[in-house]
């Protein structure tokens, strides 16, 4: 009996030692607790990815679903050569792109080219917490959102958005240019919003 | 340039900060990937299964089979042993006397005396007319004149015989378990035969199927987006050619064309139901009763599972046919050859080339391989070669296999394109009576 527990526990252990690469070895033989053990891995900070880009937290969760479902299918292919955590944020990044081309969001959007007015910005997004930006971001509308994330966070450059989302290179870079105005307009509302919160209590 | 400084910083913080959030994910996200991949590994296994039955089982039936054959038929051994003399109406004197044990090497002696053909011609002609001297015998269903005529010396003069069982009415009641319909549909379908004799020797029949499509949508809740479920309505045509290669040998070849008018978006579901139907072809009825099972994931897999249980009261067509109840039931599971995925990312291509596991078993003429194209106007391709023993009066054996090609998009509106290449093995039994 003693054995047995033993012989668990070191089970246990090896696998929650494992680093990435050891990780994607047992996932590409079927370990179905290794699976496990990388989807929590990853899982948060995916969710926060594909929060970005999604409408709500149960688009969010669906393509993170999704996302997982093509990373684990596609593992076989992934060769090592840059970080396990940027090969699934890619996947994911994908997953969400190819989410709002079905729900046909982006592309109309973008092609409505609403002129948006320009506000001066300032450095108040130090000043405000995560959880506000986010939940700022989730404000823009699906455009604006898929080419801030893939510019400003992913890095893509307005080429590459422009062949991933199906629309031109001074159309990805113009509609940047607006989408960070809009952010920062709205981030200036909520700041300002707060402070007058703050001196009214 | 403070301008573009302060974009510079606008953006490092917005990275700075998205790259620190995260948030933890629902119970639900866990469970559907899980269960995806144990669907994955279950898929797996069904196909390596019933790959691994057809080698341990078909494989040494037909092989057997055929050995078996080979030991009970004489002609080929006549034909290596070179032998003596006889007369072919000896041989099927005696072969309708002792059936089919009956054989004697003089057939290849006397056809090689009385014409000028090569060594090869001659032995083919005379395996043929053996064979078919033998089939009719067997079946007891030719009177006695068609068997002496069977049996004269060969002439070597062409003749044709075109036979059509014309229109097919055919009514059928289905009903769909998943998701929840049923729906009755009549259909006209025609089908022509085309049968070439040489001296009352079937050499080879063409077939020919036209017939509406026409099923209706359906939706399901297998996803959250809730997809509609839309089979086709169209119009499907094509034939294939059979060729009676000997008694036991066919091989076919042929074309489908299929124009849907209807996008195909097949989510995730799984679909069983069953048909009955009743057909009349010149007077001859058909009852069929089939039940199929279905489970779709047209992503990666698509697999099939079929039976079919059918009374035919007699077609002036096959006569050996005639009043039979025939049993069979199959199964096909297949992957698709390629999958591309519509959005390609320069940063990072997911393009995939994968190969495919496909294969699928079933019966007889109905064949274990669905003829239904699910693209519009597309081309499907197949062909296939099939053995065919008689397992005594009653029962009947059969093992082959097909190749089907699809040429285009399976699945149109979908987000993966791909060809598809099926590759089929069949095997069924009969029972005739």
């Amino acid at each position: 009996m003693r054995n047995v527990y033993l012989s668990k526990c070191k089970t246990v252990r090896i696998i929650s030692i494992l680093s990435d690469q050891e990780l994607v070895q047992q996932c590409r033989k079927g370990d179905a607790r290794a699976q496990k053990q990388l989807y929590d891995r990853f899982a948060g900070r995916m969710l926060g990815v594909c929060y970005r880009y999604a409408g709500n937290m149960h688009e969010a969760e669906d393509i993170l679903q999704e996302g997982f479902i093509r990373a684990f299918e596609r593992l076989k292919d992934f060769r090592g050569d840059g970080s396990l955590e940027g090969w699934i944020r890619r996947i994911m990044v994908t997953s969400a792109l190819n989410f709002l081309k079905r729900e046909r969001r982006v592309r109309e959007q973008l092609e409505m080219d609403a002129a948006e007015e320009e506000v001066s910005s300032g450095d108040l997004i130090s000043h405000i917490h995560t959880d506000e930006l986010m939940a700022i971001i989730q404000e823009l509308s699906p455009g604006y959102r898929a080419v801030l994330n893939l510019f400003a966070i992913e890095g893509y450059s307005h080429r590459e958005i422009g062949e991933m989302l199906g629309i031109s290179e001074s159309t990805s870079r113009s509609q940047y240019t607006r989408a960070r105005h809009l952010l920062q307009k709205m981030i200036g509302e909520h700041y300002s919003y707060g402070l007058k919160h703050e001196r009214a209590e | 340039m403070k301008e573009l400084n302060n974009e510079k910083e606008f953006e490092r913080l917005l990275k700075r900060k998205a790259e620190g959030f995260d948030l933890k994910p629902s119970d639900r996200v866990w469970s559907g990937v899980a269960s995806s991949l144990q669907k994955r590994r279950r898929r797996g296994i069904v196909g390596w299964t019933v790959a691994a039955l057809f080698i341990v089982v078909v494989g040494p039936a037909t092989y057997f089979i055929m050995q078996n054959e080979k030991a009970t038929n004489p002609v080929s051994v006549a034909n290596e042993q070179k032998p003596e003399s006889s007369s072919l109406n000896e041989r099927n004197s005696d072969d309708r006397s002792a059936g089919q044990q009956a054989h004697t090497p003089s057939a290849y002696e006397n056809v090689s005396a009385n014409n000028g053909l090569t060594e090869q011609k001659k032995n083919a002609l005379v395996q043929r007319q053996i064979d078919y001297a033998e089939a009719k015998s067997e079946n007891a269903l030719l009177s006695e004149s068609m068997q002496q005529e069977a049996i004269e010396p060969l002439s070597y003069r062409p003749s044709a015989l075109i036979a059509t069982d014309g229109n097919r009415e055919r009514v059928t009641v289905e009903k769909k378990f998943t998701p929840s319909s049923a729906s009755v549909s009549t259909e006209q379908m025609m089908t022509p035969h085309f049968t070439v004799e040489l001296e009352g020797m079937p050499l080879a029949t063409y077939s020919w199927n036209s017939q509406p499509l026409n099923l209706s949508p359906t939706n399901t809740q297998s996803k959250p987006s809730g997809d509609a479920y839309w089979l086709m309505q169209g119009f499907s045509s094509g034939g294939n050619f059979l060729f009676h290669l000997s008694k036991n040998y066919f091989a076919g070849a042929g074309l489908h064309y299929t124009s849907t008018h209807t996008r195909i978006g097949l989510p995730e579901q799984t679909v069983v139901w069953y048909d009955t139907s009743y057909t009349t072809i010149n007077g001859t009825s058909y009852m069929t009763i089939d039940t199929s099972y279905y489970a779709y994931e047209p992503q990666e897999n698509f697999s099939q599972g079929w039976f079919d249980i059918s009374f035919i009261t007699g077609t002036d067509l096959f006569p050996a046919a005639k009043n039979h109840l025939r049993i069979a039931g199959g199964a096909a599971y297949s992957r698709l050859l390629q999958v591309k995925s519509e959005m390609e990312s320069p940063a990072e291509s997911l393009n995939q080339d994968a190969s495919v596991i496909s294969g699928s078993f079933g019966g007889l003429s109905t064949g274990g391989i669905p003829q239904v194209v699910f693209r519009k106007n597309q081309l499907q391709l197949f062909s296939e070669i099939a053995y065919v023993r008689e397992l005594g009066p009653h029962f009947a054996f059969s093992a082959g296999g097909q190749i089907h090609y699809y040429p285009s998009n399976l699945f149109e509106g979908n987000e993966l394109s791909h060809h598809m290449l099926w590759l089929g093995l069949k095997t069924g039994v009969q029972y005739s009576f």
